[in-house]
């Protein structure tokens, strides 16, 4: 038997080299809880059937000494990222059936190192959503409370981590996806800096916005991944070559901004907050003085995000029509029918919200888009400005612990407001973070969440290692 | 906003909608937008400018593929396909 509980990347790296067991049987490991667990949890909605070749593959890494970290390491992946050959449908019956032409560049990176893909993950429907609710493939449940949601998008991903069924996961964020999750299922989440990672093979929500990070049970595996998904690729024209991925010059403080909302608790869940305001004397015996920031522009953040993202998924979304892949319509009388009907059938509630809202602040295009462009400058320069006199900004990860299944889904503004803490660092570019604290006491769990200047990715892993020894 | 706006977006985003869902969608969007006004309180300096910090990314103008290379895995997604073309219903 396997020990999985408290198991890292590095630990299971010396145990494979060592031979004290094999990736095969790694493998079976995390197979084995995945069979016992998901079908009440649904983290997962497809198990590869190639698992035991790409152990396979792994295992002759080892053989050869070309070995990494990575090698054998089993993995379960959001399904919004493409492997050539398997099927991927970013959770919406519009893609049901679809099968990848090509491969993601950031999972092919892992794939260069030889790591084994489980499964494909629940998400919510095209990752609009924020409670896994939204898939068209029936809600994840929570493992750590079964009667409540995983967070979302990427929920699938962070459950199947908090199961056991995997030993980390790759997720992608738009607004928080990473982030909420990962504090919803107790683990680490990790949002890169903008233009680190490559979206080729990522099936795009926000262009502006989208980054793809790992959902892991410790800062160093995020980091281990982080590490491999990042690279310069010139299908993706956002990604910034190595040599210029240099943050600006700064002298550290050892200060920390905590914004005004958050030390007082607006609209922070009770426990949550005490929870928060305790890890920010976790904080303080690290060396750090924490100062209260009142941010003029950072508490719109999220209504800005709302303007931007809509009209980037409508965009966006405009490609699915039925004609070259995916769900059709059948019985259409032309062309306009076709592809209405295919739409109409192939979409989900909240993808249709939000195509229909960002079609409408387009169609505004001054009231809306560019006054939120405006904002978003704004919001970005107010955060350079408080990075001068701060080492880090430090809120809640989301404002709510893991709430009730079928809960704020007739009222969607509620549900957006459970991202409201991860809109700055997606708006701005800026690497942030996700840290488990300890469980509160009404048992649910809860997390801090830091924001670092642009590439200063490894500042956030360096004080996020710290603060889990200290949390120990 | 009006039940008929609701329609006309719907139709401009290409989607069929039914009168029963663009009513539930139309209080949806209200409140969502009510939300999102919040936003003109913020404080935006009239002249405030935005210059991204964004580069333009170009590559050498020339062919880097074959003919045909991916066209029977592009096509083998197609709902209907005709002489390596994808076919589509009548426009008109």
């Amino acid at each position: 038997m396997i020990e999985l509980k408290n198991l890292t990347i590095e630990k299971a790296h010396e145990a494979l080299k060592c031979g004290d067991y094999t990736v095969a049987e790694l493998c079976d490991a995390y197979l084995s809880v995945i069979k016992e667990k998901n079908p009440d949890i649904n983290a997962y909605l497809e198990l590869y059937d190639d698992v035991m070749e790409q152990a396979k593959i792994a295992q002759a890494k080892f053989a050869d000494g070309t070995a990494t970290k990575l090698t054998g390491i089993p993995l379960a992946i959001k399904d919004n990222m493409l492997i050539r050959g398997k099927c991927v449908t970013g959770s919406s019956k519009i893609l049901e059936n679809y099968t990848a032409s090509y491969t993601a560049t950031a999972v092919q990176n892992l794939m260069n190192q030889g790591v084994v893909f489980l499964g494909r993950t629940n998400m919510d429907e095209f990752a609009m959503g924020s409670s896994t609710q939204t898939s068209a493939y029936g809600v994840t449940r929570n493992p750590l409370d079964r009667e409540r949601v995983p967070g979302g998008s990427s929920g699938g991903s962070a459950a199947a981590v908090a199961m056991g069924g995997a030993l980390a996961s790759l997720g992608s964020e738009t607004c928080g996806s990473l982030r909420q999750p990962a504090a919803f299922c107790g683990l680490v989440g990790f949002k890169p800096t903008y233009g680190s990672v490559s979206r080729s093979g990522l099936i795009a929500m926000g262009n502006s916005l989208d980054q793809i990070g790992p959902l892991a049970n410790s800062v160093a595996d995020a980091e281990i991944l982080h590490n491999a998904l990042a690279s310069h690729d010139v299908l993706d024209g956002t990604t910034v070559p190595l040599d210029k991925r240099i943050a600006k010059d700064r002298k550290l403080t050892k200060k920390i901004a905590v914004p005004l909302e958050c030390m007082k608790g607006d609209g922070i869940d009770t426990e949550l907050h005490a929870a928060f305001l305790s890890s920010l004397e976790t904080l303080k015996k690290l060396g750090y003085s924490i100062d209260t920031v009142e941010f003029k522009t950072l508490p719109y953040s999220l209504a800005v995000y709302y303007i931007v993202m809509p009209a980037e998924v409508s965009t966006n979304l405009e490609r699915l029509d039925g004609i070259r892949y995916g769900y059709h319509a059948e019985g259409a009388q032309s062309l306009f029918d076709f592809y209405s009907k295919t739409r109409g059938q192939g979409f989900g509630t909240e993808s249709r919200r939000r195509i229909v809202l960002g079609t409408h602040a387009l169609l505004h295009d001054g009231k809306y888009y560019r006054q939120a462009t405006k904002l978003r400058n704004e919001i970005t320069k107010e955060l350079d400005q408080a990075f001068e006199n701060y080492d880090f900004i430090v809120t809640p990860a989301a404002p709510m612990q893991p709430f009730k299944l079928g809960e704020h889904m007739s009222n969607p503004v509620a549900m957006y407001l459970s991202d409201v803490f991860s809109a700055p660092a997606n708006l701005s570019g800026c690497p942030s973070i996700a840290l488990p604290l300890p469980k509160t006491p009404n048992g649910l769990p809860a997390s801090l969440q830091l924001m670092a200047p642009r590439w200063e990715d490894k500042e956030l892993f360096a004080i996020g290692k710290l603060f889990e020894i200290a949390l120990q | 906003m009006q039940l008929q706006d609701i329609l006309q977006l719907a139709r401009v985003s290409r989607i069929a909608m039914s009168d029963q869902e663009a009513e539930g969608l139309s209080k949806d969007l209200e409140a969502t937008l009510k939300y999102i006004d919040e936003s003109e309180k913020a404080p935006v300096p009239d002249d405030s400018i935005f210059i991204p910090d964004h580069r333009n990314v170009a590559r050498e103008d020339v062919v880097t593929t074959t003919s045909g290379q991916y066209t029977d895995i592009l096509l083998s997604s197609a709902v209907a396909t005709q002489d390596g073309y994808v076919k589509v219903t009548k426009i008109l």
